[in-house]
C-alpha cells in the first residue's frame, strides 16, 4: 500500500509536486465530497495539476440515493439518528469526566498518579464505549438493508469504481469530515483505499486512521470538549491527525494536550499544516509543518 | 494622561499670546479623547470663546451630564474617564456659547456610531476591539437578501420583510429560520448581512434562512401587543413556509429582537408557547415594579404588565433563551433580574453582559456569540 499524507492544501498545496516526485502521470481520482455542494467546484486543483483529475462525485451521486432510493434512505437516517442519540449519551458521560481529568492531571502533573490514571481510562473506557455502539449501528444497518446489494446503489458503486479503475492514484480533499466518512463508507469505499497509491490531506487524512477526533478550542464559547466522530477507515493505527493545530488548539494548554495525548495513546498525535508530508513511516515536507504532541502535552516539530 | 498634564503645565507657564499656538500644536493630528490603558480623557477646543462643555452620555451609573474642566485662561475644557475593560462610551458633547447650550459630536473625534435617532461620537476603551467578523470578508460568499411582502390578517395590510437566503442553498434543502424584529435597523445600524455571511462562511453559524421584519408604528407594535405576536405567528411564519423549504420544529425556529424588540420576542414566545425554540433578546426593555406604580410612561404599561405576570408565574418555555445587556444600560438592573427566571423555566438560558449601552454596536457585538449558541454551525466538523 502506498499512503502519502499531506498537510492542509489550501491555499499553497503540495500535491502537485508530490505526484510528480512519486512518477504519477496517469489519471487521478479524486473525492470531494467533504465540500458538499462545492464538491465539482474543484477547478483550481485541476489547474494545480498536470494529470487528468476523475472527480468521483460521492456527494452529487449520494444525492441521487437520497431522491430514488427513499426507503433505503429512511432507514439509514433512522440509523444516523440512532447515532446522535448514542453521542449524546457519550457526550454525558464524557464531558464532566474530561474536566476531572484535566484538574487531577493538573494537581500533579503525573499521569502515573492513580487517580489521574483511572480518569484517563474512564475517558478511554468512554471512547470505546461509543466506538462499539457506532460499530453495532452501522452493522445492524448494513445486515438488515444490505446498502451496496441495492440496484440503485450497486449501479452508482459500479460507476465509481469504473471511474476509480481508470486512475493511477486516488486523492481525498478535506472538509465537511462526517460528509466525507459517511459517504465513502456508504458507498464501500474502504476495500478500494489499498488498491492505488492514496493521497490525502486535512478531513482526507483524518478519515484514514482507525478514529476519528474532532477538537477546537477557539469557538466562541471556548475551547469544546474533543469528542470522537467515529472509525475512521483504519489505514493508519497508530497516529490521530490534527490538521490546522497551531489555529485550531490551544497548543500553550499542556495539561489539556497531555490529557489528550493519554486518551489516544498508544497513537500519537500530529498537528499537519500546510507543506507536510508523512510517507513510508516518516515526514519529509516543510520543515515545521508536521507537530507531535509530548506526553507531558508540550509541541514539538518533527523535521525531515 | 500625563499629555493631557504637561499641557496644563505648559499653559501654565506660557505667556498668553503663546498659548493657542501651544493647543494648536497640542491637538494637531490627534484623535480625542485620548486613550490609555483604558483611562480616557475627553477634550475640547475649538478656538472660539465658550461658557462651559458638558459630556453627554448614556452610561448608566454616571451622572447624566458631566462638566469638563476648564484650563484656565482658556477656552480648553477636559475631563478625564476611567474606563472598563473592553468598555465603548458613545456621547455628544453640550457646548454652552454666549449662554446657549448645543448638543454636538466631539469636533476631534472621527469615529461615530449610527442609529435610526442620527450618530453619536463613540469612545472605546484600548482594550475594546472590533470584531473582525462584522467586516466584509472577501472570502466570505454573499447570501440573497430579497424584499417580500404579505397582506397581514393580523394588521390588515401590507406589510414588507426582507428575506435573507444563505449562500449555496439548494432547492429542497430545509433550514432554519430566524425572524428579526427592527430588520432593517439591524441590517442597517446592525450590519447583519456581512456577519451572516461571515459566520456561515466560516462553519461558526448554520446555513439559516433569516426574516428581517420591521414595524409601522414600532413602540406600540412591539410593546407586548397581541396583535404583533399574532402577526408573526399566523402571518408571517405561514407565509415564508409556503414559499420557502423551512425545517419543521420550534428548535430550528428563532425569534430576535433589541430593546422592545425584545420585549415582543418574549411576549410572542408566551402569548404561542412552544412555537419558537430558540429566543435572542437584546437589552430586553422588561420593566417591572415591585410595589407602586412605573414611571416611565403609558407606552410601557403592556410591557410592565407583561413582565410583572411574567415573574409573578413565569410558564415553562420550551425555548433556548440568549439573552444580553450592557451594564451601562439602566434595563442592566431588569435584565438581571430576569436571568435566573429564564434559568428556571427555559430549556436552557444564557446571559452575557458587556461594557457598553443601549445601541447598535452593542447588540451587532453579541451576536457572534448567540447565534453560534442557538444555531451552531458545523464548525467541528471542518478541516480543510
Amino acid at each position: 500500500m502506498s499512503l502519502t499524507i499531506l498537510g492542509p492544501e489550501r491555499p499553497d498545496g503540495v500535491l502537485p509536486a508530490v505526484l510528480a516526485r512519486k512518477g504519477i502521470t496517469g489519471p487521478v481520482a479524486l473525492v470531494t465530497a467533504g465540500w458538499r455542494y462545492d464538491e465539482e467546484r474543484d477547478e483550481p486543483l485541476r489547474d494545480a495539476l498536470t494529470n487528468e483529475v476523475v472527480n468521483l462525485r460521492l456527494y452529487r451521486r449520494f444525492r441521487r440515493v437520497e431522491q430514488e432510493a427513499t426507503d433505503l434512505v429512511a432507514a439509514y437516517t433512522a440509523k444516523q439518528e440512532r447515532l446522535r442519540q448514542v453521542k449524546e449519551r457519550y457526550r454525558l458521560r464524557f464531558h464532566d469526566a474530561l474536566s476531572a481529568c484535566v484538574k487531577l492531571y493538573a494537581e500533579s502533573r503525573d499521569l502515573a498518579c492513580p487517580w489521574t490514571a483511572q480518569a484517563v481510562r474512564h475517558l478511554q473506557e468512554a471512547d470505546e464505549l461509543f466506538l462499539t455502539e457506532a460499530k453495532r449501528l452501522h452493522d445492524e444497518f448494513a445486515a438488515a438493508h444490505r446498502p451496496l446489494d441495492h440496484a440503485l446503489v450497486k449501479s452508482i458503486r459500479d460507476d465509481i469504481l469504473a471511474d476509480l479503475g481508470r486512475c493511477a492514484a486516488l486523492c481525498i480533499a478535506g472538509g465537511h469530515v462526517a460528509v466525507l466518512r459517511n459517504r465513502m463508507s456508504f458507498f464501500g469505499l474502504g476495500p478500494e483505499l489499498i488498491k492505488r497509491p492514496l493521497f490525502a490531506w486535512s478531513a482526507g487524512a483524518m478519515v484514514l486512521t482507525d478514529r476519528v477526533l474532532l477538537y477546537h478550542d477557539h469557538t466562541a464559547h471556548g475551547p469544546g470538549t474533543s469528542e470522537l466522530l467515529d472509525h475512521g477507515f483504519g489505514l493508519l493505527r497508530q497516529v490521530v491527525f490534527l490538521p490546522h493545530a497551531r489555529e485550531r488548539l490551544d497548543l500553550s494548554d499542556h495539561d489539556h494536550l497531555a490529557v489528550l495525548a493519554a486518551r489516544v495513546a498508544p497513537r500519537k498525535l500530529v498537528g499537519l499544516h500546510n507543506g507536510a508530508v508523512y510517507e513510508d513511516g516518516r515526514y519529509t515536507g516543510v520543515p515545521g509543518a508536521a507537530l507531535i504532541v509530548s506526553g507531558d502535552g508540550s509541541c514539538h516539530a518533527e523535521n525531515p | 494622561m500625563q499629555r493631557i498634564l504637561d499641557l496644563l503645565a505648559e499653559l501654565e507657564r506660557a505667556r498668553a499670546p503663546d498659548r493657542r499656538a501651544k493647543l494648536e500644536s497640542f491637538t494637531r493630528d490627534v484623535v480625542f479623547p485620548l486613550v490609555e490603558n483604558d483611562h480616557a480623557v475627553f477634550f475640547y477646543w475649538e478656538n472660539e470663546p465658550t461658557d462651559a462643555v458638558f459630556l453627554q452620555h448614556w452610561v448608566f451609573g454616571l451622572p447624566s451630564r458631566i462638566e469638563l474642566r476648564r484650563i484656565p485662561n482658556t477656552d480648553a475644557f477636559w475631563l478625564p474617564l476611567d474606563l472598563p475593560k473592553r468598555a465603548r462610551v458613545e456621547y455628544k458633547f453640550e457646548v454652552v456659547k454666549e449662554g446657549r447650550g448645543r448638543w454636538a459630536h466631539d469636533p476631534r473625534n472621527p469615529r461615530r456610531a449610527f442609529d435610526p435617532f442620527g450618530s453619536n461620537s463613540v469612545c472605546p476603551a484600548s482594550s475594546y476591539q472590533e470584531p473582525e467578523w462584522v467586516k466584509v470578508d472577501p472570502l466570505s460568499r454573499q447570501g440573497l437578501l430579497v424584499e417580500h411582502s404579505l397582506v397581514s390578517r393580523h394588521w390588515g395590510e401590507l406589510r414588507k420583510y426582507k428575506l435573507y437566503t444563505p449562500y449555496g442553498a439548494r432547492p429542497g434543502k430545509k433550514y432554519p429560520l430566524l425572524v428579526v424584529h427592527d430588520g432593517e435597523d439591524f441590517l442597517h445600524f446592525g450590519g447583519m448581512r456581512v456577519l451572516l455571511d461571515n459566520l456561515i462562511h466560516r462553519h461558526e453559524v448554520a446555513p439559516l434562512m433569516v426574516a428581517f421584519t420591521s414595524g409601522v408604528q414600532r413602540n406600540w407594535e412591539y410593546a407586548a401587543n397581541p396583535q404583533q405576536a399574532d402577526f408573526l405567528v399566523h402571518d408571517l411564519v405561514p407565509e415564508i413556509r409556503s414559499r420557502h423549504p423551512i425545517l419543521a420544529g420550534p428548535e430550528f425556529l428563532g425569534l430576535m429582537g433589541a430593546s422592545f424588540g425584545g420585549v415582543s420576542s418574549l411576549y410572542t414566545a408566551l402569548r404561542h408557547p412552544g412555537t419558537f425554540g430558540r429566543l435572542l433578546l437584546q437589552s430586553g426593555s422588561f420593566a417591572f415594579t415591585d410595589i407602586g406604580e412605573h414611571e416611565r410612561g403609558p407606552m410601557w404599561d403592556p410591557i410592565v404588565t407583561m413582565v410583572n405576570d411574567f415573574r409573578a408565574a413565569p410558564p415553562k418555555i420550551d425555548a433556548h433563551v440568549y439573552q444580553s445587556c450592557g451594564t451601562f444600560e439602566s434595563l442592566i438592573y431588569y435584565n438581571r433580574s430576569l436571568f435566573p427566571v429564564f434559568q428556571s423555566v427555559a430549556t436552557r438560558a444564557r446571559f452575557t453582559e458587556a461594557p457598553d449601552g443601549h445601541n447598535w454596536i452593542n447588540w451587532r457585538d453579541r451576536l457572534r456569540e448567540a447565534l453560534t449558541w442557538l444555531f451552531p454551525g458545523p464548525l467541528w466538523m471542518y478541516y480543510e
